[in-house]
């Protein structure tokens, strides 16, 4: 499946107002006529909040009367996303009921950290294939999550490459001759299971063996989908944007993540400085009493001084990525109008 | 950190709050004002990577690194903390580098579910357990993760217990979920800034702990600005691009404030510094009285 959508990935630390971001590239695109989807993977469904829609799961039309195109938005139900991905791949119904009755496959997709990532990579490959829209724009998790997002693919595709697989399959079945595998298998490995029996206990083993077997039988799909996903990411058309805020520490974390944007080969097209500080002068302030007026210009002082380390820092980008600011101070909040006004300021990104 | 015998472990202090709002500064000078008032203060931080190292210009590991009298920092990554763990119960060395330094475990790791957080409650709760090595801290602050991740952290104990019946790390998770319900032991601390969405994520986290664990919780207000200005006497519609915008922070944290004392916890306001590279931008930093 090629994907046939233009991909807009936005990354960056927490709280910069990444999905704000994302919402406002997905009104300017709808407004040029486009179909358009912004998924968000934030457990905070701040998505929703700045559309004005709330505690709705699943893909919802954004109502807003007069522009061109379409603008769907959808909140990211990792475990929905997982039993359908499940079904979708099983050639059996039962052995899908068999993994859904996996108490390691429950604990994943409800109670449990690590998938996050994951189903948000096969859900964007799967939206962007789906013939359904122009564009997707998709809004990662937060901080420590985003590296993660970025290695995602390769961790769920070492684990075919490692073969994982093979060494549950003797576990858990009692009908199979335990002593054949044992002498299939080296003593390192079998020692290292033995360490692994001893960490977690039998039943872990069971659930784990069982559900690694269960898994297998969609190995060929399951694989499919994470090289296409991957593919997709290294995509021309698959464009990644940078948000950050004028934060010291925020900025150094961008450039992290810049680095490893582009070493892994993907396309990073722009830096968008979120509630960017004001550059004007403090302006005229002789109405006031002067004790305010000194109050205020002491405020200035400290403003401005923190702002002067982060314009040195914000100088140090490679030439082909765009650096956008958008003033977000004096915009209304939480509404259609205020992400306009953003994606006013963000459109020369664009051209 | 080899202590065996009775914890002298008094008190475990979380940090947490919405991605972005300084929680490790706020961590580091918690951590400093306990080990300031003379206890032994153990700070921890629990990402992939460590921000200390940085922050501290030194080379911050698994390993507490002393900075300053009473005050050690370490930094507790899953993987070493699923190490250790390893280690107290497989005993022989070999055995450990075998299993650890082995791909097929390294990449099971990576995508078995909620080990990770398994691992890190663990440490963290290792001296009341007595179980594995831990230190002789009396307060340990750890500088854990954001909102939504940091749930996942203090619910994935009970989870896994329920999840694993039977064998050692059912009975592990069962024990170190107890240790968290104890509220005479963890604490927790909410960071946010004036902005509207870290206040409402702080208050969402705050009402979630409190139902499920009933931790204190405390809220730190951070980059508070204090000022004497009079809003309700400054004519709004006169001022300048700049000067609405000075203006419009203040009132942001006045109504962050106001939100944040309906919840009736303690709230502790930082300072706002106009430029925080390293500890020392942060020492004799005190918290500002309104």
């Amino acid at each position: 499946m090629k994907p046939t959508a233009q991909v807009f990935i936005q990354m960056g630390p927490g709280g910069v107002g990444k999905t704000t971001v994302s919402a406002a590239y997905g009104l300017y695109w709808a407004k040029q006529g486009k179909k358009v989807l912004v998924m968000t993977i934030d457990p905070a469904r701040r998505l929703a909040q700045a559309l004005g829609i709330s505690n709705k799961s699943g893909t919802v039309q954004v109502p807003i009367e007069g522009i061109a195109g379409e603008l769907h938005a959808t909140l990211l139900d990792h475990s929905l996303i997982f039993d359908q991905f499940i079904l979708k791949m099983s050639s059996k119904s039962q052995m899908a009921e068999k993994l859904f009755r996996n108490k390691l496959y429950q604990s994943l997709k409800t109670k449990l950290q690590g998938t996050q990532d994951f189903t948000s990579l096969i859900e964007l490959y799967q939206q962007a294939t789906s013939g359904k829209y122009d564009i997707v724009v998709l809004d990662t998790p937060p901080a420590q999550h985003a590296w993660q997002f970025l290695e995602s693919p390769d961790k769920f595709s070492n684990l075919f490459k490692e073969k994982i697989m093979r060494w549950f399959q003797w576990m858990g079945s009692p009908d199979e001759s335990l002593g054949f595998w044992n002498k299939v298998m080296t003593a390192g490995t079998q020692r290292v299971m033995k360490a692994l029996q001893i960490l977690t206990g039998p039943e872990f083993m069971n659930q784990i063996s069982d559900f690694f077997k269960t898994i297998q039988s969609f190995q060929i799909q399951l694989r499919e989908k994470i090289e296409g996903a991957q593919d997709l990411l290294k995509s021309p058309k698959t464009e990644f944007t940078l948000v950050t805020t004028q934060d010291e520490l925020k900025i150094i974390e961008t450039i992290g993540y810049a680095k490893e944007i582009q070493q892994k080969r993907y396309h990073l097209k722009r830096v968008i400085l979120n509630r960017a500080w004001p550059t004007d002068a403090l302006g005229d302030v002789s109405d006031l009493k002067p004790a305010d007026q000194a109050e205020l210009k002491r405020l200035f002082q400290l403003f401005s001084e923190s702002q002067k380390t982060n314009e040195k820092l914000m100088k140090n980008w490679p030439a082909e990525v765009k650096i956008i600011k958008v003033f977000d101070t004096l915009k209304s909040s939480h509404d259609l109008t205020r992400l306009s006004e953003m994606a006013d300021d963000m459109k020369e990104s664009w051209k | 950190m080899t202590n065996k015998g009775i914890s002298s472990l008094k008190e475990i202090h979380f940090v947490t709050g919405k991605g972005g709002v300084g929680k490790s500064t706020a961590s580091y000078w918690l951590a400093s004002e306990f080990a300031k008032s003379g206890k032994k203060t153990l700070l921890v931080e629990i990402g992939d990577r460590s921000f200390f190292s940085y922050f501290l210009s030194r080379s911050i590991n698994y390993q507490p690194t002393q900075i300053a009298p009473y005050f050690e920092v370490a930094h507790w990554s899953a993987q070493e903390c699923l190490k250790s763990y390893a280690l107290s119960l497989l005993k022989v060395e070999a055995l450990y580098r075998l299993f650890f330094e082995n791909p097929v475990t390294r990449s099971l790791i990576q995508v078995a579910p909620s080990l990770a957080e398994l691992a890190v409650t663990g440490q963290i709760t290792s001296a009341p357990r007595n179980h594995g090595p831990h230190g002789d801290h009396e307060i340990l602050v750890i500088d854990a993760y954001a909102s939504g991740h940091f749930l996942s952290l203090i619910h994935a104990p009970e989870a896994m217990g329920e999840t694993i019946q039977l064998g050692p790390m059912g009975e592990q998770s069962r024990e170190i979920h107890k240790i968290l319900k104890d509220s005479g032991l963890c604490h927790l601390h909410i960071v946010t800034t004036s902005e509207e969405l870290p206040v409402s994520e702080g208050i969402e986290l705050q009402q979630e702990v409190f139902k499920y664990f009933q931790w204190p919780v405390s809220f730190i207000l951070n980059r508070f600005v204090e000022t004497h200005l009079d809003l309700e006497k400054v004519n709004m519609s006169q001022r300048s691009m700049m000067q609405k915008a000075i203006l419009d922070k203040l009132v942001s944290q006045k109504t962050a404030l106001q939100i944040l004392k309906k919840t009736n916890c303690p709230i502790r306001n930082l300072p706002l510094i106009s430029s925080l590279k390293g500890p020392e931008d942060l020492n004799g930093v005190k918290e500002v009285k309104i």
